[in-house]
């Protein structure tokens, strides 16, 4: 009910935030906005600014970890909708420059490249503005799967902290000669609080809170366990550890304190419930990074963002039969998961495996079954085999309409039971996936 | 999704039709005569560029010189200042004989490089189509200066009524 509100605020906040935006521009304008073609250009220019900016912003905003909205919309749908609303801030924003050059260089009857320049080295801090635009194109370009998937993550990472230089290099320029700010002192303080809303949400959520839970808990890696090949389950020691208030399935972005580690920060959920003094995850050592944290020491200092995600057993309504699925190492977060159920729920958990190797922590997950009366399903072998469609998945659930549904797991397999769900009439609401809980590539 | 997309938009108009109530847009006229006078703080912001034709501070008093035996109106008359969008416009006429004589533009728009540099092309011809005129209607203005034009043809309507032209 709660999460429902609160996502109902933000998005009726957004819009009015949209609103006021545009009325910024309705309410100062003049005949002479639209007195000839040019005028008219410079007008939609001046539109297409203002919106993109918001857009700019409000998709900052929604990758602040600003923890109450986290917590009700879920860090993977919050990044979702920033990848979505971010291109279009971008295009908008490429549309007012080309817009503005054209209608200025219009009204004045010189040449679109003149007027360019002309604009760039003298109208007031256009110069850091242009450079602000290149830094924002930058980090959209390396966005397109086409070009991120021959990229480092650090690079990548890199380019878009970019971003908020891009964006703040750009705010002066709109104050400053934004003919809506210089003639409304009103408008100038909105547009100026919007602004300074993201610088505050991103310092407090994004580097303070992190820092002084870091510090606070004191975090350092205890051991590092080899699974089976290529998985290593990482055991992080800290004081007081519940005052995190961190569950099972939630994830971290982690920063090991290494000599070749600290510069980079990944997220992995937790693989078991934490207790007050320990926190723990499991990684298949695949990527780059993942392989080095093989080998990182006993003692490094760790520290944290987060918890983030809303993948966890108290997002499932009480008393219902409980349906865990895992892909491969995607078990590891619902391994956590299912040690927070209430003694008498009824679990079963569905293991996808290719191969017998791949059924990661797979005597835990014995031992616990058997603690709580769970029932392990192994499904090993080729996709073929095991479908994962409703009737497949029936033969092991056969209440598997009344389930509420943890999935996590490659793509396909996450595809193939959310239709699997839906062909049962399970609602969204009983149905959890997290995008970000899930590692194994 | 839809609830969202509901809520988004319904945000979007309230803010939008609230704005507007509080604030409409002058879409019919740029700047009249019964605009209040009172500087906006962009006008106390606004510093004339060295570079500007006859600058002065904005704030002179008609200083008016004794009248000819002819009685026709003489002496330095100070218009009202003019908010446009850009910026103000206050211009200051000098009379003899009941003729404009000459003109300045002791505020114009200069808040930003644009506004700028389109006053100090605008106004020397907005200066030259003043003098001799008996009615601010008759100054044509300067086409790209549309507010600066607007502005002066105000202002200049408050002075020449000051000169008793």
């Amino acid at each position: 009910m709660r999460r429902r509100l609160i996502d109902d605020q933000v998005s009726l906040i957004t819009g009015l935030g949209l609103g006021f935006t545009i009325a910024i521009q309705l309410t100062t304008l003049t005949r002479s906005d639209f007195a000839g073609i040019y005028s008219q250009i410079t007008t939609a220019s001046r539109f297409f600014a203002l919106v993109g900016s918001y857009l700019s912003i409000v998709g900052l905003l929604l990758i602040a970890r600003i923890s109450w909205i986290e917590s009700a919309i879920g860090h993977d749908r919050l990044v979702t909708w920033h990848r979505k609303s971010m291109p279009y801030a971008l295009y908008f924003i490429t549309a007012h420059i080309l817009l503005v050059t054209l209608g200025y260089a219009g009204g004045d009857q010189v040449r679109v490249g003149t007027q360019l320049w002309t604009m760039i080295t003298t109208y007031p801090w256009m110069l850091p503005a242009t450079l602000g635009f290149v830094f924002l194109l930058l980090a959209g370009v390396t966005s397109y799967r086409v070009f991120r998937t021959g990229m480092s993550y650090e690079t990548w990472w890199v380019i878009h902290l970019y971003t908020y230089l891009g964006v703040a290099l750009s705010f002066m320029h709109q104050i400053l000669t934004g003919s809506m700010f210089i003639t409304h002192p009103l408008a100038k303080y909105y547009w100026i609080a919007l602004y300074l809303s993201v610088v505050v949400a991103i310092l407090y959520w994004r580097i303070l809170l992190p820092l002084s839970r870091s510090l606070r808990h004191q975090l350092k890696v205890d051991d590092v366990i080899l699974e089976s090949p290529g998985i290593v389950s990482i055991y992080i020691s800290g004081k007081n550890v519940k005052g995190l208030n961190a569950q099972g399935g939630q994830f971290f972005s982690w920063r090991f304190l290494s000599k070749d580690l600290w510069f980079q920060s990944h997220p992995y959920s937790l693989s078991a419930s934490p207790t007050n003094s320990s926190l723990r995850i499991t990684v298949k050592a695949l990527g780059d990074s993942s392989t080095q944290l093989a080998k990182v020491k006993k003692g490094t200092r760790v520290f944290i963002e987060g918890p983030y995600g809303i993948f966890k057993a108290s997002a499932a309504g009480t008393g219902r039969h409980i349906v865990l699925i895992g892909g491969g190492v995607g078990i590891t977060p619902l391994r956590a998961i299912m040690e927070e159920f209430p003694d008498n729920t009824q679990i079963d958990v569905l293991f996808r495996a290719s191969t017998e190797e791949d059924l990661v922590l797979r005597k835990e997950l014995d031992k616990l079954a058997d603690q709580r009366g769970a029932r392990v399903h192994y499904l090993v072998g080729s996709r073929s085999a095991h479908t994962m469609s409703y009737e497949y998945i029936k033969k092991f659930v056969p209440q598997f309409q009344d389930a509420e549904v943890f999935i996590c797991g490659p793509h396909a397999l996450v595809e193939a039971v959310k239709a699997a769900a839906k062909k049962a009439g399970i609602p969204k609401n009983r149905f959890h996936d997290e995008a970000f809980a899930f590692h194994g590539n | 999704m839809l609830r969202r997309a509901i809520l988004l938009i319904t945000g979007t108009a309230t803010a939008v039709t609230g704005a507007l109530v509080y604030n409409p847009p002058q879409l019919s006229s740029v700047a009249t005569d019964s605009l209040p006078i009172a500087p906006s703080p962009a006008a106390t912001n606004t510093k004339p560029s060295p570079a500007s034709p006859g600058a002065k501070n904005p704030t002179a008093k008609p200083t008016p010189v004794a009248p000819t035996q002819n009685n026709l109106p003489a002496g330095v008359f100070t218009g009202n200042t003019t908010n446009t969008r850009w910026g103000p416009v206050q211009v200051e006429i000098t009379v003899k004989d009941g003729v404009v004589v000459a003109a300045k533009a002791l505020q114009f728009p200069s808040g930003d490089q644009r506004s700028l540099s389109i006053s100090q092309q605008a106004i020397p011809y907005l200066v030259q189509q003043t003098l001799g005129v008996v009615s601010a209607a008759d100054v044509q203005g300067v086409s790209r200066a549309s507010y600066t034009s607007d502005g002066w043809r105000s202002s200049l309507q408050s002075a020449l009524k000051k000169a008793g032209i």
